[in-house]
């Protein structure tokens, strides 16, 4: 299995920044956590003040919540929503960016493709390198939040929880997917990441800014479009058509991702 | 007839408008030690990654032990019996070279990965952001050879290792070579294929001007006879049947080329005071002048070759061609295929 020791190779070579972007998340996850009691406490009435935003705000920042005094509520709107979805997908389809392109752009491929490894099974041991790249990510956030609603003596609903981890899981795997086709298309590292990453910011405001408009269809490109956080931890509706579009999304996008890398020249 | 070991035929890759190779033929048997020469430029690192797959030819077709690379699942097991030095190895840079050769062993193997190491030592266990130029190509050549190859394709191998370790390679190509392996590389040094090669190809402007067999090449080519004399040497005297060439220096001495007729020369040098004779054996940049500045050379085959001949193959820098008349017109030559 030539594409798990390809797989290994990139994800031993990624350990630091993931790392690196664990610890960031969690700690954002801990501030945002540590701030809801004091939050519930003050007299503001948030579902006023959410009203009062306009309505492209809410789509993008708030999403489908109408109710964040609750723990739930307040960690779509404050971290799910943005941190997750826009700013955690973003890294991964530019971290993506540069699995096929960085090798090609550095001429290491010339070491790998000149061995029986096919173009194919390269980009998708890339693709699988990212599965536990995205695992840890996930899992680090997901212990966060069920750690810090514990020191604050808040309860969660850890089934629900657990479930948007799993959906925003497959969302992050298929932001890896957008970056990884982008990764196979350019030669080079930044244009890939900027590809990948512009496409997955520029969907998300799409989505975010054509809602409630004669354009909503527009929004249907964003992958974004396919999970709802809200709906998830809030009302705990699971979206299965949803999941399917998601993963079936991937599965086109590395699918393409190799089919574009094996009709390339490599120079 | 065996299967020969790399077949190249009518080879032609454009990149646009710019020509990268054009109606490359050519055939290496198994075993052989097969340089392939020619400028910067010229077209070697083209022909070399359109020989391995990473480029998909313009036209025309290249096979490597009888299988054709465009026959992709198939030239994948052939990949397995290959080894490859690209022309500027690029390793991973936070990796150790241990780290480097597991990864390769695990996409093709590492039997012989040991005995390489113990002639080709490198810092192991260092991240190869830190190795030296010359570590980097010895790490390249560990792995290019460490899953025991029958075919290995190398693009320029002995740029950045030092002298010593040169000749060490050179001597474990000819080891290679017999015990069967057929060995390809590129390079720009002409004393290097002289050194080992079998046979050579000579490439320019991205066509083939000839291939040839380097002792024959040398054979044929004679001897180079520099005569100083105080007495202005006049050249007419010199033109006999045997003659190849014949030219007055700067310094006014006489370098002539001559495969034989002794007597004749001893009878024309009657005529002069001498003060200097020497007579050697053709440099190989002398043969290799006929390639570069006369069409028509003496060895020119049945290739065809360009007309604006005012290029040559690099100076060796042994600088065993003194006393070319030229200077080396390599850089000229740099932009020619950018």
């Amino acid at each position: 299995m030539r594409e798990l020791d390809i797989a290994a190779f990139e994800f031993a070579r990624r350990r630091r920044g993931l790392v690196i972007v664990s610890v960031l998340l969690v700690a954002t996850a801990g501030l945002t956590i540590a701030v809801y009691p004091s939050f519930g406490e003050s007299d503001i009435d948030f579902a006023e003040l959410l009203e009062s935003y306009p309505e492209e705000f809410q789509a993008a920042f708030v999403g489908s919540v109408t109710d964040i005094s609750s723990l739930e509520g307040y960690l779509v709107v404050e971290l799910y929503q943005l941190v997750w979805l826009l700013i955690v997908g973003s890294y991964f389809a530019y971290a993506a960016g540069s699995l096929v392109a960085g090798e090609v752009d550095r001429q290491s491929v010339e070491l790998v493709l000149v061995r029986p490894v096919s173009r194919t099974r390269f980009v998708v041991g890339k693709f699988l390198a990212m599965l536990p790249a995205v695992a840890v990510v996930d899992l680090a956030l997901l212990a966060a939040v069920v750690v810090g609603a514990g020191l604050i003596d808040e309860e969660i609903h850890l089934t629900r929880l657990l479930a948007v981890h799993a959906v925003g899981g497959l969302y992050l795997v298929a932001c890896v997917a957008v970056g990884l086709l982008a990764s196979a298309f350019f030669g080079r590292v930044r244009r890939a990441q900027g590809a990948a990453i512009g496409v997955v910011f520029g969907t998300f405001l799409l989505d975010s800014l054509t809602i409630d408009t004669d354009y909503e269809f527009l929004g249907a490109l964003s992958l974004t479009r396919y999970l709802d956080p809200g709906e998830l931890l809030v009302a705990g509706d699971v979206d299965w058509g949803g999941i399917a579009v998601l993963v079936a999304v991937t599965c086109v996008l590395v699918v393409l991702a190799a089919e574009v890398f094996e009709r390339r020249d490599l120079s | 007839m065996s299967v020969p070991a790399i077949d190249i035929d009518g080879l032609t890759k454009f990149y646009g408008d710019v020509r990268g190779v054009e109606e490359l033929s050519l055939s290496v048997s198994e075993g052989e030690l097969f340089g392939f020469l020619g400028p910067n430029g010229a077209g070697k690192s083209t022909t070399i990654r359109l020989l391995l797959g990473l480029l998909k030819p313009t036209d025309g077709t290249a096979s490597v032990l009888g299988v054709p690379v465009d026959d992709r699942a198939a030239f994948l097991d052939v990949l397995a019996r290959v080894g490859h030095i690209p022309g500027d190895p690029r390793f991973y840079d936070d990796v150790t070279g241990r780290k480097t050769l597991d990864y390769f062993a695990g996409l093709s193997g590492d039997a012989r990965r040991d005995e390489l190491l113990d002639r080709f030592p490198v810092p192991l266990d260092r991240p190869v952001r830190a190795y030296s130029r010359g570590n980097r190509q010895k790490l390249a050549l560990v792995q290019a050879f460490m899953h025991d190859p029958r075919v290995v394709v190398m693009d320029e191998p002995t740029s950045g290792l030092d002298p010593l370790v040169q000749q060490e390679f050179y001597e474990f190509l000819r080891e290679e070579r017999d015990r069967g392996v057929t060995v390809f590389f590129s390079t720009h040094i002409l004393g290097e294929v002289r050194e080992v090669c079998d046979r050579v190809a000579i490439i320019r402007d991205g066509r083939l001007v000839a291939v040839e067999d380097i002792d024959d090449l040398l054979a044929r080519s004679g001897k180079v006879v520099t005569v100083q004399s105080p007495d202005s040497i006049d050249l007419a005297d010199f033109d006999f049947p045997e003659t190849i060439d014949a030219r007055i220096e700067p310094d006014g001495s006489m370098r002539l080329v001559t495969s034989g007729n002794y007597d004749a020369l001893v009878d024309a040098l009657e005529g002069y005071r001498i003060d200097d004779l020497e007579v050697r054996e053709t440099a190989i940049e002398d043969v290799f002048m006929h390639f570069y500045d006369e069409d028509d050379g003496e060895g020119g085959g049945d290739e065809g070759s360009d007309t604006d001949g005012d290029s040559a193959v690099t100076d060796d820098e042994s600088g065993e061609a003194e006393d070319t008349a030229e200077p080396s017109p390599a850089d000229a030559e740099e932009s020619a295929n950018a």
